[in-house]
């Protein structure tokens, strides 16, 4: 369905430096200033797969989304989504996409919803019978009724975005990418997109790609996550997987009557290295961060609080958002 | 025709949008109106005050009907996408536009053309139309052929101030002063489209300027042709001239186009 290889996107930007001299500076001879916004990445999608697209601010999704939409054309590799080149054949690539850009709507501002989704209905040439059971459908999981006579400049941002996300939905794309699509939602606007997702992917076997920085969107809805940072895909595998492997940290946080002693070494008392268990202290807060098949939390908390007064203490489970935190940090994936 | 469907549609919705403005639209048509007539009160004053009854040829009623037409003209072709190009161009939103089925180009054509429709013709269309058979009084002839290429020669003459706007829009995104560009542009057509002061009236270095510019392709052949003042063979070639335009224009639209494209798609996140 979607084929990437080794394509990468450099941007050329002109530095401009401060005040009126600067500007006329660079006005003359401006410093350029080429970013690799993606770097040499490569990967297939299947169709009817939901794919977890993640990575910091600035890693590269975005900009991989635009190439995959045909927005942007790479500066070197190729792209072939549903047998076309996305970039050269924008036009007919758009016929099979269907696109959710959080930040922003394909909606018209001063028209009602109801009004947006038919002129989509004529932008996409969608027969009116197909229309009105896309329609029904929509409202049946996404309560899009309710609100669908209001302009759409007056839909709160959970409702923008449940009509935003039935828009791209409307001409029953083959592919739907989603960047951000829940972002600065509600509890409950989140599970009915994340509905809507699910079923047209159940349904009509859509391909789907998500960007997010919600991991709960991708527990929910992904099996396969690609990880992206500074241009680069440092994983490309299940979900499950990378949890198997950092889920195995736990951590305990212990919060301390007096501060810690830094000078007792933790690692010679457990006899373990800095690979099974890391600690760090700061004034009255002590973490040791562990791998739970090694050692324990009992083993550990008797020794702390042999050796001074613990006021309170938490055990936490790595979550997948400390995960990625992980991984972020260490910027490659250790399996 | 059913590839038009998808641009009807983006038709349909500007012209929707400038419906939920219409207050906005009608005290711009009337501000459009109040400077027309001060235009036709300089004129009266201009040949009260002058010596002989023509001139270049024109009597003061003469001028007075040209100023109708012209102005009817002007709202007829009507293109401006530099506030459509600048939204998209500034935060990004052009990606909303071409993760759509469609020829950029072409849909802001349609755009332009269906808020076109409201402001223009629903209001100034019958306006002009009654100012102009009141002011006729049997000055100038319209004969059904001198209508009917006015009618084709204001069809290119829209093309013409569509493209060379588009252009002209693209231009001030290169330079980053949106707004002081746009004005220029203004002024620039205002002045070499005739609808201030026929083309005629200029001295010969600023109708040698004009003659190389696309604008007085826009109105003022149209309205010449419609009052008999362009007749036979000329009328040929001017039109022969505004087809060069379209065509030239519309290759360079695209050129340009491509080439901001690639500028405008890297803002925005």
């Amino acid at each position: 369905m979607i084929e990437v290889r080794h394509v990468t996107k450099t941007f050329v930007k002109y530095e401009k430096e401060k005040g009126l001299l600067g500007m006329l500076k660079a006005f003359f001879n401006a410093r350029k200033v080429i970013t690799k916004a993606v770097d040499d990445i490569s990967f297939s999608v299947k169709q009817g797969e939901v794919v977890g697209y993640i990575g910091a601010n600035g890693a590269g999704k975005s900009t991989t989304i635009k190439m995959l939409t045909g927005i942007v054309t790479p500066t070197s590799g190729e792209i072939l989504v549903n047998g076309l080149v996305p970039y050269q054949k924008r036009v007919e690539n758009a016929r099979n996409i269907g696109v959710v850009f959080g930040q922003r709507t394909q909606l018209w501002w001063d028209l009602p919803l109801g009004e947006s989704f038919s002129i989509l209905k004529e932008i996409y040439e969608i027969p009116t019978e197909v229309y009105n059971q896309r329609l029904a459908l929509f409202d049946s999981i996404l309560d899009i009724n309710s609100f669908i006579k209001s302009p759409v400049r007056t839909l709160s941002l959970g409702q923008r975005m449940r009509a935003d996300i039935a828009a791209s939905l409307l001409h029953n794309p083959k592919v739907l990418y989603l960047d951000e699509p829940t972002i600065g939602l509600d509890v409950s606007a989140k599970k009915k997109m994340r509905e809507a997702i699910k079923k047209m992917n159940q349904e009509f076997n859509t391909t789907v790609i998500l960007t997010t920085h919600d991991l709960d969107d991708i527990e929910e809805l992904c099996q396969r996550i690609m990880i992206i940072d500074a241009g680069k895909i440092i994983y490309d595998g299940q979900l499950s997987e990378i949890k198997d492997k950092y889920g195995a940290s736990r951590k305990i946080v212990f919060e301390l009557k007096d501060a810690w002693d830094n000078q007792i070494d933790l690692y010679s008392i457990f006899k373990v290295d800095q690979t099974v268990m890391q600690v760090k202290a700061d004034e009255n807060k002590l973490e040791i961060s562990f791998d739970k098949h090694i050692m324990n939390v009992a083993q550990i908390s008797q020794v702390i609080l042999q050796m001074t007064e613990v006021n309170d203490l938490a055990i936490l489970d790595a979550d997948i958002e400390t995960i990625v935190m992980k991984i972020y940090s260490e910027g490659k994936v250790n399996l | 025709m059913s590839r038009l469907r998808p641009y009807l549609a983006f038709m349909r919705a500007s012209f929707s949008m400038n419906l939920a403005y219409r207050m906005h639209i009608v005290f711009w048509i009337f501000s459009d109106f109040i400077q027309i007539g001060l235009m036709l009160l300089v004129w009266v004053a201009v040949y009260q005050n002058s010596d002989s009854a023509l001139i270049y040829g024109f009597s003061l009623n003469q001028i007075l009907i040209y100023n109708l037409i012209v102005n009817m003209s002007a709202s007829f072709t009507r293109m401006n996408p530099v506030w459509d190009i600048a939204e998209d161009y500034y935060d990004g939103r052009v990606a909303m536009s071409l993760i759509k089925p469609t020829r950029y180009i072409t849909q802001i054509f349609f755009q332009n053309l269906g808020s076109n429709i409201f402001g223009n013709i629903l209001i100034s269309l019958p306006l002009s139309i009654a100012l102009v058979v009141l002011g006729i009084n049997h000055q100038i002839d319209i004969t059904l052929l001198s209508l009917a290429l006015y009618v084709l020669s204001l069809g290119m003459g829209l093309f013409i101030s569509f493209y060379a706007n588009f252009i002209f829009a693209n231009l001030v995104f290169y330079t980053d002063a949106t707004f002081g560009m746009f004005q220029l542009n203004e002024a620039i057509v205002r002045i070499f489209s005739g609808s201030l002061i026929p083309l005629v009236f200029f001295p010969g270095w600023l109708k040698l300027i004009a003659d190389f510019l696309p604008y007085g392709s826009i109105q003022y052949i149209p309205t010449m042709i419609l009052m008999g003042r362009i007749t036979g063979t000329e009328i040929v070639l001017r039109m022969l001239i505004q087809l060069a335009w379209v065509l030239g224009l519309a290759l360079s639209a695209h050129m340009l186009w491509n080439h901001s494209l690639r500028r405008m798609k890297v803002h925005g996140g």
